[in-house]
């Protein structure tokens, strides 16, 4: 435990300035503008409305290494009263506004609201759309 | 009489104290949330916060005792606060978040008795119980203000925003205290002298271990109920959730702000045990409200009676506390014993209305924080004496 908090500091406190490393053909590397891709973690979600309805709070993946999903943390007023709910992968939409990447989601709060809460050891229940793909 | 500045004092001096502690708390996970940290790190970091306000309510009570005025002791731990805030808001990283929550935890647990000896050490002992009750009410009301400013804040500029209102709203505090100069109030033997007490002397007090079972058993009751109503709201509500969880946020404390300088004069005119039994009545009252409520505007008014049990409880403990040290006693040490009672109570409310929640239904779960709100309310009915000092017993010579 104080390990991994040594190295959580540590990376929180050096993440800040990593040397620059220009790839070569024996280290290749993927070179993304800044605004074509972005880090999901605190990321805003948008509902089928346009209105904000959470930040992502993890990407969940599975033993393939296949992104199953994301938790949202939905709700709430200053931290009172927020759940984090799952949804599958295929329900998000991405696509690039006028401040970079905008997520969605293409399912109904209706749905989200009443959604089970995202509980350690429980089952995780990921809202999915009914046609996989269509909504892309 | 209190004089004018003294009053106005205290009044805006709990108002900004409360006000800026709102940027605390289940803020800090929104903070953090939306800037990037993981939900691992973010538990880190909530953890020790309050794992050292708990640790820390003893020694910090301690410790405001030994200080000789207890405005430098206010003053110290404001500051501390506000560095905090700064801390957190400037850079929202593992190692200074954690030093912040540690700094804040136990910077909290000196600012609260250290308020409440400053007033013993302002007003006349007769005047104690009213004075106590407008320091809550001015508390309530800063929360209420402190909310409504931090979530606009956060809402249309940035959560970070809302934090540095936190870390400014300690300017305002740090003023008041300026004007609360002991040297014009009435002498009492609090100002000033460290106390004598033994310690097995407040520690073997048959009142005081009645009262901080109390303590746990009310927070056993209370702590979870907002939470758990607002996860409801947010289920059972549209697209107003927000809005219904603010109110039941808001509601409560502008009931406190209002009941609470008449909870101070009831108590000095009726006892402490009348006002402690209707604060009491209030949480299984509430709870069973939450468990059949389905209207927004049910749980809104059930949220309303929030405002009744806080407002007794908020005036009662410190007017205890100063009713169980005399002049001159271990004040702030039973000040830390209620609020290590406090911490241990909210803990144990959210673990045990969280379990039952998850494995059965949250209105199973209102139901038992209601069970533990008619035992807290048994406790005090059954075993808590009347501390009122006598007329004139106490008064100083």
């Amino acid at each position: 435990m104080k390990r991994v908090l040594l190295v959580a500091a540590l990376a929180a406190g050096l993440g800040a300035s990593p040397p620059p490393v220009p790839p070569t053909p024996d280290a290749p590397a993927e070179i993304a503008a800044p605004t074509e891709v972005a880090g999901l973690l605190g990321y805003r979600v948008h509902d089928d409305t346009g209105k904000e309805l959470g930040r992502i709070v993890d990407v969940l993946v599975d033993a393939e290494g296949r992104v199953r999903g994301v938790v949202v943390d939905v709700g709430g007023f200053l931290g009172v009263g927020s759940r984090k709910v799952a949804i599958a992968w295929r329900a998000l939409t991405f696509s690039s506004g006028k401040d970079g990447l905008v997520v969605a989601v293409a399912v109904t709060t209706a749905r989200i609201r009443l959604a089970p809460e995202v509980l350690p050891g429980k089952p995780i229940v990921m809202l999915d759309v009914p046609t996989p793909g269509l909504s892309r | 009489m209190i004089p004018l500045r003294i009053r106005r004092g205290l009044d805006w001096l709990n108002f900004f104290v409360a006000d800026l502690q709102t940027g605390f708390g289940p803020f800090i996970a929104v903070y953090l949330t939306s800037h990037k940290w993981t939900q691992l790190d973010i538990g880190l970091a909530l953890s020790v916060g309050s794992a050292v306000s708990m640790a820390a309510q003893v020694p910090a009570g301690v410790l405001v005792d030994a200080m000789a005025s207890k405005r430098l002791a206010a003053s110290v731990a404001l500051a501390a606060i506000g560095a905090s805030a700064t801390l957190i808001a400037a850079s929202p990283m593992l190692l200074p978040v954690l030093l912040a929550q540690a700094l804040h935890g136990f910077a909290s647990c000196m600012l609260n008795p250290a308020i409440a000896a400053l007033t013993l050490g302002l007003v006349a002992r007769t005047a104690v119980a009213e004075r106590l009750g407008r320091n809550a009410g001015f508390a309530a009301a800063g929360a209420a203000v402190g909310a409504a400013l931090m979530g606009a804040a956060g809402t249309w500029v940035s959560n970070r925003s809302a934090l540095w209102l936190a870390a400014i709203l300690c300017v305002p505090a740090l003023l008041t205290l300026r004007h609360l100069n002991p040297g014009q109030a009435v002498p009492t033997a609090e100002a000033g002298r460290p106390p004598r007490e033994p310690w097995r002397g407040v520690l073997s007090d048959p009142r005081l271990l009645v009262y901080l079972a109390c303590a746990v058993l009310f927070h056993l009751a209370n702590a979870a109920m907002l939470p758990l109503a607002a996860i409801e709201v947010t289920k059972r509500v549209g697209n107003s959730a927000s809005l219904v969880i603010a109110a039941c946020i808001l509601v409560p404390q502008v009931m406190v702000a209002l009941l609470s300088p008449r909870v101070g004069r009831w108590a000095g005119r009726w006892g402490r045990r009348p006002v402690l039994l209707l604060g009491f009545a209030a949480l299984p009252a509430r709870a069973l409200m939450l468990a059949w409520a389905d209207h927004p505007g049910m749980i809104v008014l059930a949220q309303s009676l929030d405002g009744l049990g806080a407002a007794a409880f908020g005036v009662m403990t410190p007017l205890i506390a100063a009713d169980l040290s005399g002049p001159g006693g271990r004040f702030n040490l039973r000040m830390g014993l209620f609020g290590l009672a406090v911490g241990l109570g909210a803990t144990l409310s959210t673990t045990l209305a969280g379990w039952v929640a998850s494995t059965y239904t949250s209105d199973a779960a209102f139901l038992t924080l209601a069970a533990a709100g008619m035992v807290a309310l048994l406790a005090v009915a059954l075993a808590m004496p009347e501390t009122r000092p006598l007329q004139g017993a106490t008064s100083p010579a």
